[in-house]
């Protein structure tokens, strides 16, 4: 067992090569991510956040670079296989979950029990039932009632529920609570967090609350043009107030963190 | 009468397997399946040659297993060789057209007449009985019975759910462990194997098979999903399984009451292609419609509070 968990080496990425839309969306990315880090990703629009988890999640191969998790090369290792070990929620809560299968198939599809030729069981009702319990949202009564009738954060807790049911080596978080209501969003974070660490799951979660960047996690990391320009832990990162975190982008970038979305 | 119903229902029962396979391809896996009418006459084809070989049994699974290898063939297009999934149905149909024909030893027509079938082997084991007419009822029956019960245990199994969370939301499943690569090549066999053994079928109840038997073969079968579909709206999928029986059927029976009443034949394919387009575009207007109301009722919203303010604004 290495120390480290995920180790990124000097990874790019270009989007549209030789076209006039030609983006370096990822230009000599290198990160190490201890076993146990739960790191928060903070930057402006189009800083390479998404690309980041995007290219460990196996969505595109990258250009250059290779990326090991857990000891295994997955640099060139396909999306579902890398799946397995990777669990990710996205900003859209319509994407994790199958809007015409029920609550129960759907984390039936995501337990991955019994093989192929298996169907639900009583067994797998109960366990279900206990871990939607968790969620604190009911859901455990209404089992056969079809996703699409969930609200939004009510699909991305399921969709948290279903990453983790068999608690994945590293665990991607691109904006997961930014499409919810602030009080949903506190909720989803809140399962979030206790599901991370009951698990000691290692966590890569963007965000554009600066104040929960800091809270949560042990680790936060800015991004800018690609590439990683801060990156603070421990007992330093206590010290670290968003007044700080700003000044720092101004430095480094010379310009202010402007982003639409970003919440203080 | 009371016969032309029967036979209305027989050929429906036949015809549903087919409905069955868009079922699983077209409502479940969302891949429409343009492969489909071929498949159908390839089914009919080999089950006819074994057939006519002797071994009337085992033109059953023979037919089967040429579904599966069109169906493989059709999948493989679309998945692994970067070929749009209408154009690989389209493509496959095409060729199988010459297969067909050579399958059939460079003929476009084959009789049945002398020939053991399925059909011929129960009506002789059930000579003399009280059931000797119903021969061609019990296996129509039988076949649908059989099928229905295989796709809604399929349905329920872990790669059942694969299919239709596939076809429910692609993105989930591309970021989840399922290869959807995999999903589809075994949906679109498995769609292809009940195709096969409908067209298998059919050519044994007529004794004969010709080219043409699986032409506009999808569009009748939509149809008769179509239909399926309004007797149990969101029910779960054994009542989807039963809904495509039942459409079938009704289409059948529908068809054959308005041959009664003198609509010449050939209107057949016209009839199934105008059903298609209502139901499909029905719903379409429908929820465009709901949405304009929407609409109306949100600007006629919005406009009530700001009369309301500037009248709470004079009061001050």
């Amino acid at each position: 067992m290495s120390e480290s968990m995920l180790l990124i080496n000097h990874i790019r990425k270009t989007f549209g090569i030789g076209t006039i839309n030609e983006k370096k969306a990822i230009r000599d990315l290198s990160l190490d991510v201890k076993r146990g880090d739960f790191i928060s990703i903070i930057g402006s629009n189009g800083a390479g956040k998404s690309t980041l988890l995007n290219a460990v999640s196996g969505v595109f191969l990258t250009d250059a670079g290779t990326i090991t998790l857990d000891g295994t090369d997955i640099t060139e290792m396909p999306e579902h296989k890398r799946a397995r070990s990777i669990g990710r929620l996205m900003q859209d809560p319509l994407k994790g979950t199958a809007p015409l299968m029920s609550i129960e198939e759907n984390l039936f599809l995501a337990s991955s029990e019994k093989g192929w030729l298996g169907s639900i069981s009583k067994q797998n009702r109960e366990e279900f039932r206990e871990r939607l319990k968790l969620l604190g949202m009911g859901l455990e009564d209404r089992m056969k009632h079809p996703v699409g009738l969930l609200s939004g954060g009510q699909r991305q807790a399921l969709t948290l529920l279903m990453a983790t049911y068999h608690p994945p080596k590293l665990l991607l978080l691109d904006e997961h609570t930014a499409a919810l209501d602030p009080a949903t969003a506190e909720k989803v974070i809140e399962l979030t967090k206790e599901i991370v660490s009951k698990n000691a799951i290692t966590c890569l979660m963007i965000t554009h609350n600066m104040q929960s960047a800091l809270e949560l996690g042990n680790r936060t990391i800015m991004m800018d043009k690609g590439d990683i320009i801060y990156d603070v832990e421990g007992e330093e990162r206590k010290k670290v107030t968003v007044e700080d975190l700003l000044t720092r982008f101004r430095e480094v970038t010379g310009k202010a963190l402007d982003n639409d979305r970003m919440r203080l | 009468m009371l016969n032309l119903f029967q036979t209305a229902l027989e050929l429906g029962l036949i015809s549903s397997i087919t409905v069955l396979a868009l079922y699983l391809s077209y409502s479940m896996l969302n891949v429409c399946d343009l492969s489909t009418d071929g498949a159908f006459t390839l089914g009919a084809c080999v089950g006819a040659v074994v057939a006519i070989a002797g071994h009337p049994l085992l033109s059953i699974p023979a037919a089967m297993l040429a579904g599966v290898a069109s169906g493989f063939v059709t999948a493989l297009l679309q998945t692994k060789m970067g070929i749009d999934s209408l154009l690989a149905g389209i493509v496959v149909n095409t060729g199988l057209y010459s297969i067909n024909i050579a399958v059939m030893g460079n003929s476009s027509l084959l009789n049945m007449n002398k020939t053991d079938t399925v059909f011929s082997g129960l009506k002789e084991l059930l000579s003399g009985t009280p059931l000797a007419e119903q021969y061609k009822l019990i296996i129509a029956l039988l076949a649908v019975l059989i099928i229905c019960t295989l796709l809604i245990l399929l349905l329920r199994t872990r790669l059942g759910l694969a299919i239709r969370a596939t076809g429910n939301n692609l993105a989930m499943v591309r970021s989840s462990s399922i290869n959807t690569s995999v999903i589809t090549i075994i949906g679109l066999c498995v769609s292809n194997a009940f195709t096969g053994l409908s067209g298998c079928l059919l050519a044994q109840y007529n004794k004969s098979v010709n080219i043409d038997i699986g032409t506009g073969m999808l569009t009748i079968a939509l149809a008769s999903l179509l239909i399926g579909r309004m007797f149990f709206r969101k029910r779960g999928t054994a009542f989807g399984v039963l809904g495509a029986v039942l459409g079938a059927c009704v289409f059948r029976v529908i068809y054959t009451l308005a041959l009664r009443f003198n609509m010449p034949a050939y209107l057949l394919k016209l009839i199934s292609s105008v059903i298609v387009i209502a139901a499909i575009s029905g719903p379409y207007y429908q929820s465009k419609y709901a949405a304009e109301c929407k609409r109306r009722l949100a600007r006629q919203s919005l406009l009530e509070p700001l009369a309301q303010e500037s009248g709470e604004g004079r009061n001050v």
